[in-house]
Parts: C-alpha cells; structure tokens; sequence
C-alpha cells in the first residue's frame, strides 16, 4: 500500500511539474510556488523532492535544462518541456482524467 | 539545430564530472535562498527564515545525493550508447574492410582478363600484317612460298631454301638481276 501511495505521488508530481512548464521555462523553486499557487495552497510540494523528479523527468527527456540568470540576477537552472515532454504531459493529463472520472464515478454509485 | 544542441547539452551533461556536482549543489542552495529571501520579505527573522527554509527543502545530502546517482545512471546509459555504437562500427568497418578485399579481388581479377583479352586481340590484329611482311619478302626474295610455323591458315607450300641449282636464295637473286642486266 505504501509503495503504491509512492508510486501515485512521484507519478503525479511528475505530471504537475511536465504542467508548470507548459507555460515557458521555470527554475526549480517557481515550479514549487507555481505548484502550489496553482492549487491554491492545498498541494505543497515537499521542495527538496522536487529534484530529484525533476533529474528524472531529465533523463526521460522530457524536461531539458540550461543555465541562466534569475530574476534577482542569480546563476539558475532552468528547466523547459521538449517536444516529447509536451506529448507526455497530454498523455498523463489524459490518464488523470480517466482515473478521475472513474474514482468519481465509483463514488458517486458506492 | 536547436535539437542538435540540446542532444548535444544531455550527452555532455553527465560527464562534466565534479562540475555536475557542484551544479547540483548550486541548484539546491539556490533553492533554500530564494525561500529564505521570501520568508526574509514575509517577515521572518534571517535565522527563522533559513531554518524554515532548511526544514521544507528536507535532508539536503541526502536529496543531492539522490540526484547524484540519477546522473551517474544516465552517464553508465550513455557509455553504454557509446559501447554499443563503438562495437556497431567496429562490426561495419570489419564487414567493409571483407567486402573491400573481396571487390578488390574480383577487381583484378576482372583487370587481368580484360588485359589478356587485349592481348589476344592485339596478337590476332598483328596476325595480318606478319602474313603481309611475309608475302612481300617471298614475292621479293623467292618468288614462291614461304612456310613459317604457327601461320597454317592459307600456308603457302613449304619453299627449300636452295633451288634445284644448288643455289643460296641471295645467289638466285644477283644471278637473276645480273641476267636481267644482260637482256
């Protein structure tokens, strides 16, 4: 049970992060405020694990990163969605609706 | 272009060595002072605000560490990449090199009979021409036939070098100008 509460949170992490930089390239700490904006402060990312989802979002080359300057003009990493990030970011959108929907509707019958 | 560097930035990313390190690190301290610089703005006292801070970014060595080892697995896929296309040329350049020894040998061997080829074919031209230098030196010095061996085609009756005289076709020759001299 608790791997696949794990499983859920990294894969759901993952999906709101590829849905942050949907909207242009974002250093890591705008993707946690952007997160948790988003969701008006309901979803608040454990911030340091963001990282790590973000090096592996990285490998799958979904997200890439370059470095840049800040908005206080300090050195940042900035990470963008590439094209097969894009299509992934649909495909997850679409699995979470699904998954969504069925939850609500189990719900609503139970 | 801009895909060729940006497959050219992944695959060089990992193997930058102790300077992704640092990168890392560098990303996740920038991290902790950008909540600290806002926690500083919402009011916070400079040591609450780090603290803060520190306790939501969670075990700094720990997550760095994580993010280590997911760049050391990209970099063992990658050598692996590498390892897998240095044995794909190696296995294309040994095929090439077969292949180039066997069009090589094919090659001269098609050079060779071709070559042989022209050499018949000169030989058979040249044929002709031996016949006719023979034809004028028997018309010219025995007024007969002359056989050589290995002209059969259209040989002309074997000629005896003496005539029933007893004489040297050059003896036949002055004797027959100088008789011609006295008619």
């Amino acid at each position: 049970m608790a791997q696949s509460k794990q499983n859920l949170i990294q894969g759901t992490l993952a999906m709101l992060i590829l849905r942050s930089l949907a909207r242009g390239p974002l250093h890591g700490y705008e993707i946690a405020q952007r997160i948790q904006q988003s969701s008006e402060d309901v979803l608040k990312v454990e911030e340091g694990s963001l990282y790590p989802a973000l090096y592996r979002l990285e490998e799958q080359g979904w997200v890439e990163a370059e470095w840049g300057a800040s908005e206080n003009n300090r050195r940042a990493k900035y990470y963008k969605l590439t094209r097969a990030g894009r299509k992934q970011l649909a495909v997850e959108t679409s699995n979470w609706e699904r998954l969504s929907e069925a939850i609500a509707k189990v719900l609503q019958t139970a | 272009m801009t895909t060729i560097k940006s497959i050219l930035r992944r695959l060089g990313a990992p193997v930058r060595g102790a300077a992704a390190g640092r990168e890392i690190e560098d990303e996740l301290r920038f991290h902790i002072e950008m909540r600290a610089s806002d926690n500083i703005a919402a009011g916070m006292s400079p040591e609450d605000a780090v603290a803060d801070a520190m306790r939501r970014f969670g075990d700094f060595d720990q997550i760095r560490a994580v993010c280590e080892g997911i760049r050391k697995e990209r970099l063992a896929g990658i050598m692996k990449v590498i390892k897998g296309c240095a044995w794909v040329i190696l296995g294309c350049g040994l095929v090439l090199k077969m292949s180039s020894n066997i069009v090589g040998v094919v090659g001269d061997f098609l050079i060779l009979i071709s070559l042989l080829w022209r050499l018949l074919i000169h030989l058979r031209e040249m044929q002709p021409d031996r016949r006719r230098v023979i034809a004028d030196l028997r018309e010219r010095f025995y007024g007969g036939p002359l056989s050589l061996s290995g002209f059969t085609e259209d040989a002309p009756r074997p000629v005896p070098a003496y005539d029933k005289d007893g004489r040297t076709p050059v003896e036949r020759l002055i004797s027959d100008e100088s008789s011609d001299g006295v008619k």
